[in-house]
């Protein structure tokens, strides 16, 4: 029986505690069924794909360390995100991120319509995100994609939450701007 | 561009990308050097650390005994009398013979021995000799002869020097021949009492095993006391002791109940306790003691957990408009919401027992201070829970079976125990002492039906004091 087969038998709460049993078997389960969505977490926030991989070798070293401390509230994949984003920030510090305004960029927002981006697949606009400078880049994952708040994107970040958001609004328009280009050059 | 934030969110949030080959293989080996395994509790560094402390201690402990034997000038050793008496001798200024110390013994035959005092003078030498034996089991009859010398090294046996001792109910009045020493009456008159002669004898108890030499001065009189070796067998004490204690306690875990025992093992946090108890103490032999008595112990433990509360609440809102035909109507519009929170909620819950211990402990020492390294069972025969715990549903409730739904019965466990001594002879048969101990618990302490055990090991040191029984007083 195959791991991905395996994995619709066992419940959340079976593959947490095999995990916390030390189970080899089950830690497979766990890492095979949710490498891929860190992995992208992780090509978000890192500089290359080699940095990625560091990312998600200790993102995961500190789940299974840390899975007895799993209190069932809340969604478990959740929880690991949130583990998995903290080492990808851990990473970004040791980097010593520049939240710097980027010459030429206006904080005045482009309103385009869903038509344009709606045809971008999942590669393209990890490419463009990937494309952003640093610190537009992390507000913009930490904001838009994993849903934290300013306030709490300050606090990770070290930062105040007004850079937070006018980082965010210039990572925004610079994102738009790509790919009005990329538009104009499809067509 | 809440739009183009959620287009983005979908795509992303989800998206997974090419997981390197050979990541897991990387994984692993970071793993499983996080965690290792749990290693036996013989080479646990706390175990480890516990014994060579109770090694070292001791080995420092003996070497100070046996290097610090009473050598000095006032020092006593006879072996040779096998009854122990604690001897008071009193040179009394009234009949012309001098106060002094003892400067020097001798031991003439296997059952006696001779003490010499220096007199004040410094001319004359007073000899006091002492013979015991012992005549039955429970009664030691004592000789005494004494000399004085009007010039060094010219010793005379005194005539008619005499006087009683007191032991138990039984009296004998010795005396002393000049040329032959001999016992020349014994009587049963209690009250007789006599202090001629410059040597009386004033009183003893049963001493500890060593040899104490100490002087005493008052006013009148130079007391000099020699504590002769002990009869081991017969000496009793009774030790009072209290101690503070730092218990850690270990779980054992049932695979099936991993997440109840971690959610006991958040919500609860051991605290100091305490032990105070009283023992007996017998000599089987010399050195070695056994101890038992009884003790109570109280194991502290705050305990936090969430009480989850829901609130009902209903809201009446009135309205009023005014119709096409001018008329107010009031509208009253009922509705009801439900609040759910939760308080943070501690409780102080303490684990009380009745134990026994069984101890056997070593002994030496010298004049003032005594070593002893101990070693054990305790039992512990009753519990008492107060307070409150998880249930298997991870639900609050008490902590004593005895109460409904409650969770851990009373069960009677082992620990081993541990320790070394130090006795500080603070007088009148009294010793202080500070002893340091850990237990080790041996067996379960809970109730094993919720699936986990759990065991106490501690931390402690007794502070006490111990008083030798005595078990004849003689008195002149």
């Amino acid at each position: 029986m195959s791991i991905v087969k395996q994995l619709y038998l066992l419940s959340e709460y079976e593959l947490i505690k095999g995990c916390i049993e030390q189970n080899p078997h089950t830690q497979r389960m766990l890492f095979e069924q949710y490498a891929g969505k860190f992995m992208s977490v992780c090509l978000r926030y890192s500089i290359d794909s080699m940095e990625a991989e560091d990312m998600l070798q200790e993102g995961f070293v500190r789940i299974f360390s840390n899975l007895h401390q799993f209190k069932f509230e809340g969604s478990f994949e959740g929880w690991m995100r949130r583990i998995v984003v903290n080492v990808c920030l851990k990473y970004i510090q040791k980097r010593k991120l520049p939240f710097k305004d980027i010459d030429g960029e206006s904080a005045s927002e482009l309103h385009i319509q869903p038509y344009i981006y709606g045809n971008l697949s999942e590669d393209d606009l990890l490419k463009l995100i990937s494309n952003l400078p640093d610190g537009y880049r992390i507000v913009f994952n930490l904001n838009v994609i994993e849903g934290y708040s300013h306030e709490e994107i300050a606090v990770m970040l070290g930062i105040e939450a007004s850079t937070s958001r006018s980082q965010l609004v210039k990572a925004r328009r610079m994102l738009q701007n790509q790919i009005i280009k990329l538009e104009k050059i499809a067509v | 561009m809440q739009e183009f934030d959620k287009y983005i969110k979908d795509n992303l949030y989800n998206h997974e990308s090419p997981v390197p080959a050979g990541l897991w293989e990387r994984i692993v080996p970071e793993k499983d050097k996080k965690k290792p395994a749990p290693l036996p509790f013989w080479k646990n560094g706390y175990f480890q650390s516990t014994i060579l402390a109770i090694i070292t201690v001791g080995i420092i402990g003996s070497a100070y005994f046996y290097t610090n034997k009473s050598t000095g000038e006032n020092a006593i050793k006879i072996k040779e009398l096998s009854p122990l008496i604690k001897l008071a001798i009193l040179n009394k200024n009234a009949t012309g013979s001098a106060t002094g110390v003892i400067t020097k013994t001798k031991e003439n035959r296997s059952d006696f021995t001779t003490v010499e005092t220096k007199n004040n003078d410094s001319k004359t030498n007073t000899i006091h000799s002492v013979c015991t034996h012992k005549s039955n089991a429970q009664e030691t009859k004592l000789k005494m002869y004494n000399a004085t010398t009007a010039d060094k090294g010219n010793a005379q046996l005194l005539a008619d020097n005499s006087f009683v001792i007191s032991q138990s109910e039984r009296i004998n009045t010795f005396t002393t021949n000049k040329n032959n020493r001999r016992l020349l009456n014994e009587s049963e008159n209690e009250n007789q009492k006599f202090e001629r002669g410059n040597i009386v004898l004033k009183s003893w108890n049963l001493p500890t095993d060593n040899y104490v030499t100490k002087t005493l001065n008052d006013s009148k009189n130079t007391i000099t006391t020699i504590t002769l070796p002990n009869n081991t067998t017969k000496n009793w004490f009774v030790e009072l002791y209290a101690s503070p204690e730092y218990s850690s306690k270990k779980v054992g875990i049932s695979s099936s109940n991993y997440f109840y025992t971690q959610a006991l093992d958040t919500a609860q946090k051991l605290s100091a306790g305490f032990t105070v108890g009283i023992r007996i103490a017998k000599n089987l032999t010399n050195h070695l003691l056994l101890k038992s008595g009884i003790q109570f112990n109280q194991i502290n433990e705050r305990f936090r957990y969430k009480q989850f509360d829901t609130k009902n609440s209903t809201v009446v809102t009135e309205r009023s408009y005014i119709n096409n035909d001018g008329a107010t109507i009031s509208i009253k519009d009922t509705s009801t919401f439900i609040q759910t929170g939760y308080r943070l909620m501690t409780s102080y819950n303490t684990n009380k027992s009745i134990e026994i211990p069984v101890i056997a402990s070593w002994e030496a020492g010298n004049n003032k201070w005594h070593f002893a390294a101990n070693g054990g069972i305790i039992a512990n025969i009753a519990s008492f829970y107060e307070g409150k715990t998880f249930d298997n549903n991870l639900n609050t409730a008490p902590l004593s079976a005895k109460e409904q739904n409650g969770v851990l019965k009373s069960a009677i466990n082992l620990s081993l125990y541990g320790g070394v001594s130090f006795l500080y002879d603070i007088g009148n048969s009294f010793d202080a002492f500070a002893e340091p101990y850990c237990k080790y618990g041996l067996s379960n302490s809970s109730n094993t039906s919720f699936g986990f055990s759990q065991r106490f090991n501690s931390l402690g040191i007794n502070f006490g004091i111990r008083y030798k029984i005595p078990r004849s007083s003689i008195k002149l």
